[in-house]
C-alpha cells in the first residue's frame, strides 16, 4: 500500500516538474541566449551554452539606454499607480458595501461597465486631456488615467461584503466612525485581497509600453520597457541584446513577486486563523 | 490692505524669477526630433544628432524615440500642434497623410528660399518625396529591393548571380542547388507586401489611380484592373510552393526566412537590401552575403523597382524659430560624409551621388562590393514609376500580408482570391478615409 503511494507520489511529482520545466524553459533559454552573439543563437541545432558567451551585451545595453534612469521611473510610477489604487479602491468599495443610498446599485452597475470598455479605445483621448493640462513628461501625466478603476473596486468590495456586519454595528456602538472602521478594522482585515490587487497591479503597471511611449518625449522621463524598444532593431532584432534587456526588465518584477507572493500568503492565514 | 500688498510682493516675484529662468535657459534654441529609428539606425543617427550639437551653438538637437513607425505615426497624427517635434523622421508610406496635412512645411521652400544645392539628390528619390514639383522632404536613407545570396552556394553550384534576371532563373538555380545537396533549400521572399508593391511597380502598372496618388487624391485600387498583380502572385505561388523552396507563410514580424538565411539552410531570399545587410553579424563566418537587384517576374516588364525608405519633415508649428532650427539640421545632415556615415553605419543606401562618393562610403564599398549592386539598382529606376501615395498604407500592408501567406498555406485560395480580396478590403479602406478626411 505505501509503495504504491510512493510510485504514486513521484509520478505526479515528476508530472509536475517536466510541467514546471516547461513553462520556465523559455526564461532559462532566454537567459542563456543573453549571453551570445547573433551567430551563436541562430546555429542549428540550437545551444543553450556557447564557448563564446560573454557579458557584452548586458554592457552594450546598459550603455546604449539609461537603464538606471528608466528603471527609477518605473518603480516610481508602479509605485503611485499601486498606492492610490489601493486607497480609491477601498474608499469607493467601502461606500459600495457599507453605505445605504438611493441608486447604490446603479452606480455600482456604472463602475463595473467600465470594465467593458477595452483600454485601446480610450487611449488617445486620455493622451490628448494629457497633453490638454500640459502633464506630458510628469509623474502624473504617465499615472494619472490609472489611479482609479473600475477592476480594483470592483475586487475590493466583493472581499468588503464578505465581512459580518456585526463588525460594523459593533464598532459603531462602541462610537467608532466610518473612517476609522475603514481603516482600523475593514482595511487590515482584507490585506489578503489588498495583497492580491496590489501585486496585479504592480504587474499592469510595470508592463505598461504605449501610454508612457505617447506622454513622454525626454529621456529622463521614459520607463523601462520603451528602453527594450531602443534596443530592438525596427523589423529585425538582435536577439541576444533584447533578451539581456528584457533579463535586467525582469529580475525586479520577479523579486517583487516573490516577495509580494510571501504577504499573500501570510495575510491569508492571519484572516483564516481569526475568521 | 495687507492681503494687496502681499500678492503683489508674490506677483513681483513670481515674473522677476520667471525673467530670469528665461534669460538663463535662452542661449540654445532646442529643435526637438522624433524618429522611429532603433538598432544601428539610432545609433548612427544619435552620433549625427551629438556632432550637429557640437559643430555650432545656435540650435540644441534632441532625438526622441517614438516607438516602431505606426506607434510612431500614431502618436504624430494624435498629438496637439504646439506638442508636435520640430522636425519627423518616418517612412515613406506615411507620405500620403503628411503631405496632405498641415502639419508640415514642404523643404522644398527652404531649398529655394536659400539656393541649397541639392542636385546631388539621386533623381529617383528626389521624384519619390516629389508632388507637383514640390520636394517636400530629406531623404535619410533608402533601401532597394534585392536577391541576397550565400555567395559559397552559389559559387559551388556554378551560378554567376548576375545571371539571375528572372524569378524563373532563380527557381532553375534553386533546384540545381538542392539537387546538388549544396542547400537544404533554394529560395524564399520575405513577405511584406512591400515586395508586392515593387513588383507591381517593375510592371509599369500603377498600385492606385490618379498616377499612383501623385497627381490626385487615390480613390481606388488597380490590382484587379492590369494583370501585373496576378501574375506576381502566381509565379511566386507556383515556385515557393516546390518542395524545394521554402513559402512565406507569415508576415514580416514573425517570419523564420531571415534565421533560415543567415543558418545557411536557405541560399537565396528576395528582401530588402538593407534589412539583410544590417545583420551580417548573424551571418558570422559561416558564409559570404552577396547582393544582386532582385529578378523581375518575366524578361517582359517595362517598369522598374522603386525605391523604398524613409525621410526627414519639417513641422510647422508656426514658430518660424525652430523650423529654422530643423532647418539648419537638415543642412548639416546634407553633407556628403554625414550621409554617407549614415549609410555605411546602418547599410541602408546612399542619398546622393556625393554621398555614394564619400570617403566614409567607399570605404564601405570596398568591405562589402555587393553594395555596388544595389546602387545600380536605385540609379536604373526610373523617376516616372516611383511609388504610390495614399493614407491607408498601413491597413494594405496588412491586408497584402495576410492575403499573400495565406494563399501560400491554403490549397482552395487561390492567387485570384487573394488579388480580389485584397482590392476590396483597400477600396473600403480608402473610402473611408477619403470620406473621413475630406481635403
Amino acid at each position: 500500500m505505501r509503495t504504491k503511494r510512493k510510485i504514486m507520489e513521484a509520478l505526479t511529482f515528476s508530472g509536475k516538474l517536466l510541467l514546471g520545466i516547461a513553462v520556465i524553459f523559455p526564461l532559462i533559454y532566454g537567459f542563456c541566449l543573453s549571453f551570445m552573439g547573433m551567430a551563436d543563437i541562430l546555429s542549428n541545432p540550437p545551444v543553450l551554452i556557447s564557448k563564446r558567451m560573454s557579458l557584452a551585451n548586458y554592457q552594450f545595453a546598459l550603455q546604449r539606454v539609461p537603464m538606471l534612469t528608466y528603471f527609477k521611473n518605473t518603480l516610481i510610477v508602479c509605485f503611485i499607480e499601486v498606492g492610490a489604487q489601493i486607497l480609491t479602491a477601498s474608499l469607493a468599495a467601502y461606500a459600495f458595501s457599507f453605505f445605504e443610498f438611493k441608486g447604490r446599485k446603479t452606480l455600482f452597475a456604472l463602475v463595473t461597465a467600465t470594465l467593458m470598455i477595452p483600454y485601446e479605445s480610450t487611449l488617445i483621448c486620455n493622451y490628448l486631456t494629457v497633453c490638454n493640462l500640459r502633464l506630458t513628461d510628469t509623474y502624473l501625466g504617465l499615472t494619472l488615467p490609472f489611479l482609479a478603476s473600475g477592476m480594483s473596486i470592483f475586487l475590493m468590495r466583493q472581499f468588503y461584503m464578505t465581512l459580518p456586519r456585526e463588525l460594523k454595528e459593533a464598532a459603531t456602538i462602541d462610537g467608532c466612525g466610518d473612517m476609522r472602521f475603514l481603516f482600523s478594522i475593514a482595511f487590515p482585515l482584507s490585506l489578503p485581497a489588498t495583497c492580491s490587487l496590489a501585486l496585479y497591479r504592480f504587474i499592469d503597471a510595470y508592463n505598461q509600453y504605449f501610454w508612457p511611449l505617447l506622454v513622454t518625449n525626454r529621456d529622463q522621463m521614459r520607463t523601462l520597457q520603451i528602453g527594450t524598444g531602443i534596443l530592438k532593431d525596427s523589423e529585425a532584432a538582435n536577439y541576444g541584446l533584447v533578451l539581456a534587456a528584457a533579463m535586467i526588465v525582469i529580475i525586479p518584477a520577479i523579486l517583487f513577486f516573490i516577495i509580494g507572493q510571501k504577504w499573500l500568503v501570510k495575510g491569508m492565514v492571519a484572516g483564516a486563523v481569526k475568521g | 490692505m495687507l492681503k494687496k500688498v502681499l500678492s503683489l510682493i508674490l506677483c513681483t516675484i513670481l515674473v522677476v524669477s520667471m525673467a530670469g529662468c528665461a534669460a538663463a535657459e535662452n542661449q540654445r534654441t532646442k529643435v526637438t526630433i522624433w524618429h522611429m529609428l532603433s538598432g544601428v539606425g539610432a545609433e548612427a543617427f544619435d552620433q549625427i544628432v551629438a556632432d550637429f550639437n557640437a559643430s555650432q551653438d545656435q540650435y540644441e538637437a534632441v532625438a526622441e524615440f517614438q516607438g516602431s513607425w505606426y506607434d510612431n505615426f500614431a502618436k504624430f497624427k494624435a498629438t496637439p500642434k504646439e506638442d508636435l517635434p520640430d522636425l519627423y523622421q518616418i517612412v515613406v508610406e506615411c507620405m500620403g497623410w503628411l503631405a496632405e496635412s498641415d502639419m508640415i512645411i514642404p523643404v522644398q521652400k527652404f531649398i529655394d528660399r536659400d539656393g541649397f544645392d541639392v542636385s546631388g539628390m539621386q533623381e529617383n528619390i528626389r521624384a519619390l518625396y516629389t508632388l507637383n514639383d514640390t520636394l517636400y522632404c530629406m531623404p535619410l536613407s533608402v533601401t532597394m529591393l534585392a536577391l541576397n545570396y550565400n555567395a559559397e552556394v552559389l559559387e559551388a553550384a556554378g551560378i554567376d548571380p548576375s545571371t539571375l534576371k528572372t524569378v524563373a532563373d532563380v527557381d532553375a538555380a534553386a533546384k540545381k542547388i538542392t539537387d546538388a545537396g549544396l542547400c537544404k533549400k533554394g529560395f524564399s521572399l520575405i513577405n511584406d507586401s512591400w515586395q508586392i508593391e515593387e513588383y507591381i511597380s517593375m510592371s509599369g502598372e500603377k498600385l492606385v489611380d490618379h498616377d499612383n496618388g501623385r497627381s490626385g487624391r487615390a480613390t481606388k485600387c488597380l490590382m484587379n484592373e492590369g494583370t501585373a498583380a496576378l501574375d506576381i502572385f502566381t509565379t511566386f505561388h507556383d515556385a515557393l510552393t516546390k518542395d524545394y523552396n521554402m513559402a512565406p507563410t507569415t508576415g514580416l514580424s514573425t517570419t523564420d526566412l531571415g534565421n533560415a538565411f543567415f543558418q545557411g539552410d536557405l541560399a537565396m531570399v528576395i528582401f530588402s537590401s538593407q534589412w539583410i545587410a544590417k545583420q551580417k553579424d548573424a551571418i558570422g563566418d559561416r558564409f559570404t552575403l552577396g547582393q544582386v537587384a532582385a529578378p523581375s517576374i518575366d524578361g517582359s516588364a517595362s517598369g522598374t523597382f522603386s525605391p523604398g525608405g524613409n525621410s526627414m519633415w519639417i513641422v510647422d508649428k508656426g514658430n518660424e524659430e525652430l523650423s529654422e532650427g530643423a532647418w539648419a539640421f537638415l543642412q548639416y545632415m546634407w553633407q556628403p560624409e554625414v550621409m554617407g556615415y549614415y549609410a555605411a553605419y546602418t547599410n541602408y543606401t546612399p542619398v546622393s551621388e556625393e554621398a555614394y562618393n564619400s570617403e566614409v562610403y567607399k570605404a564601405h564599398r570596398q568591405e562589402n562590393p555587393f553594395v555596388e549592386n544595389i546602387w545600380q539598382e536605385l540609379v536604373d529606376c526610373d523617376p516616372q514609376n516611383v511609388g504610390a501615395v495614399f493614407g491607408v498604407y498601413y491597413e494594405f500592408r496588412n491586408t497584402v500580408q495576410n492575403a499573400f501567406a495565406r494563399m501560400m498555406m491554403d490549397e482552395s485560395y487561390t492567387p485570384s482570391d487573394a488579388v480580389e480580396e485584397i482590392v476590396a478590403t483597400t477600396n473600403e479602406n480608402i473610402e473611408l478615409y477619403n470620406e473621413a478626411n475630406p481635403l
